[in-house]
């Protein structure tokens, strides 16, 4: 009987430690960066955010700045991904760059992976998707994480009862996970919280490098009032409005829209205050973070598609973020923060005809439309 | 003994069950959650109230149409201000900068901006946030408005109201500041998305001045150019 009972045990160890191990080579698969390609000759330097802050050295959050510069000066342009990295198009909008762009006058700085301890884990009963992927003509395959919106709990805790921080937003009851969400504690502290370190770099480098206008790329699910929206802090309402309205002239409905005096830690407004860059955010619509969506999958994520929300559109619900039978890919995403940061490129450079920012060798709004990011994002260097 | 066993194969089985539920779907996929925190559904009113919706004369083929008159010239000089502090504004700033339009811009302009100035374009829909930024509240706003068209009207200054948020820019306050600003119109344009309930076309009707519906901004060019003769 004795013995019966000690195999029994035996047999229910080994099968949790073997749960253990399936379950854990997916944990720590999402601790494993997604290589970025670093062939294209436009690429002149790719640095660490912890250049801009220090403490950021060695940590999971230190993350890859790449910088782009054109052989005439001119303006210089900051491209945030991954500030919420489950907003997954705004990191392939940064990545297309990367890998595509070259730039002639001017300088492009971008982070592709901003926030890059939240791309190490998925938040708990959301039901998220964690990598997506894309095959190449030359057969190989692309893999990205998805991540979520915050750091992740293993790189900073506990999370505060009560957080008061120099983004003058007050953090209380079930706020104060959001002292891990990047795009909520702008300007950031050189000696404060790992996400806060993360502010302070971005902080810093725009402020050491003199950028002239942040693009801070995000998504949103559609019952977001601002989708497409282009929020602008009021230093770069003109520039954003003159981009806005040409995004619009080529048949693409964004609006522009002024950011909140309140919008303590944002980037649009803090970064707005706090430097003399002119700071922006774009929202592309993704059907796959809105809370009344189906079963996550593949379709969701990629093709944008989801009967629910087309059931809510054609009940007439919706009063932004409606969604058709077409859906809205991964592809139409990437390509609407792609045309969104090349038109403020445009704007900037005709406000500023002494310090053009131009940037050619991106693939066209109908490239990604019909050739598709497979076609776009290169294969990794071996 | 027997019994233990019989809870634990149970709970053994719910546990199982509960994993396959969680676990369905795609490979790397779960359901979501019913609860799961996000976003609300808001101001849907505006589209669940299209029983009362009014005649639609715009179109892509037909991208502008003007009622009660003609779309003319207006005389120069021109000011561009704002009353509600929304984007839209800053929207027509780009357009008239588009179509080479020479003009003064001050969103917060007061009367004695307008000194000799011939027309006045009044973008109008309230923003919070384009009031907060502006440092001002809804009732100072409407007190400069108020100032400013009472200039205009003792100076013979035109008035033209625009109106180029659609349904995003109707709504109680919105309204409050198109209505100060259309008793003192001689003409409107407007994204015909803001006309649902034909309030503007009839207000245009009543006093007979003409009304330019446009079918998206991007189609304000047009109508633009020949206000300001380009």
């Amino acid at each position: 009987m004795r013995n019966k009972i000690v195999v029994r045990n035996i047999i229910v160890f080994i099968g949790v430690v073997a749960l253990c191990v399936i379950s854990g080579k997916d944990f720590l698969r999402m601790h494993k960066p997604d290589p970025i390609s670093t062939s294209n000759p436009g690429i002149s330097e790719i640095v660490m955010l912890s250049e801009y802050s220090p403490g950021l050295k060695g940590t999971a959050a230190d993350t890859e700045v790449y910088i782009l510069r054109g052989e005439k000066p001119g303006g210089k342009f900051l491209i945030l991904g991954g500030t919420h990295p489950n907003e997954i198009a705004g990191m392939l909008n940064a990545v297309c760059y990367i890998e595509n762009a070259r730039v002639e006058s001017g300088t492009l700085y971008i982070i592709p992976r901003a926030n890059n301890s939240g791309y190490t884990h998925t938040c708990p009963l959301w039901g998220m998707m964690d990598i997506i992927d894309f095959q190449l003509p030359d057969g190989s395959v692309r893999e990205f994480r998805v991540g979520t919106r915050l750091t992740n709990p293993i790189h900073q805790w506990p999370d505060p009862n009560y957080y008061y921080g120099n983004s003058g937003r007050e953090l209380k009851h079930s706020e104060v996970a959001e002292i891990r969400n990047l795009n909520r504690n702008y300007p950031g502290d050189v000696n404060g919280t790992l996400t806060e370190k993360v502010n302070y770099g971005i902080f810093n480098l725009i402020n050491t490098e003199k950028i002239d206008i942040i693009y801070d790329a995000h998504e949103a699910g559609p019952e977001f009032l601002r989708v497409n929206y282009l929020i602008a802090h009021e230093k770069a309402m003109s520039v954003g409005s003159m981009a806005v309205m040409n995004t619009n002239l080529q048949g693409h409905p964004f609006a522009v829209d002024i950011s909140g005096a309140t919008s303590y830690g944002l980037s649009h407004r803090a970064l707005g205050d706090n430097t003399e860059a002119m700071a922006t955010l774009f929202e592309t619509l993704n059907p796959a973070q809105g809370s009344r969506r189906t079963k996550m999958s593949r379709e969701l994520v990629l093709g944008g598609f989801d009967k629910n929300y087309v059931e809510i559109t054609n009940r007439g619900l919706l009063s932004s973020g409606e969604l058709t039978e077409a859906g809205i890919s991964i592809n139409e995403r990437t390509a609407n923060h792609m045309v969104m940061c090349r038109e403020l490129m445009n704007a900037f450079s005709e406000s500023n005809p002494d310090r053009p920012i131009i940037v050619s060798n991106m693939p066209s709004y109908d490239d990604f439309i019909n050739k598709g990011l497979e076609n776009i994002l290169q294969p990794i260097n071996s | 003994m027997k019994r233990n066993k019989i809870v634990s194969i149970l709970l053994l089985v719910a546990m199982t069950f509960s994993i396959v539920l969680t676990g369905c779907g795609d490979k790397k996929t779960t359901e979501a959650p019913t609860s799961s925190p996000g976003p609300t559904t808001q101001e849907t009113s505006a589209t669940n109230e299209q029983s009362g919706k009014a005649t639609r004369y715009t179109s892509k083929e037909t991208p502008f149409v003007t009622l009660n008159g003609e779309l003319k010239k207006y005389e120069s000089p021109f000011y561009l201000t704002s009353v509600g502090q929304s984007a839209d504004v800053s929207m027509l700033d780009a357009l008239m900068k588009k179509v080479g339009a020479e003009y003064t811009y001050n969103a917060t302009a007061k009367a004695s901006d307008l000194k000799d100035v011939k027309t006045v374009i009044i973008a109008t829909g309230a923003s919070s946030k384009g009031l907060g930024a502006a440092g001002i509240s809804a009732e100072d706003e409407k007190a400069r408005a108020s100032e400013l068209l009472e200039y205009c009207k003792e100076n013979d200054i035109t008035v033209i109201m625009a109106h180029l948020g659609g349904v995003s820019r109707r709504g109680k306050l919105s309204d409050e500041f198109a209505d100060m600003v259309l008793e003192y119109s001689s003409g409107i344009v407007m994204v015909e998305d803001g006309n649902d309930d034909g309030k503007f076309t009839d207000f245009a009707s009543r006093k007979n001045i003409p009304i330019t519906l446009i079918n998206t901004i991007a189609d304000c060019i047009e109508p633009l150019k020949i206000i300001v003769g380009k």
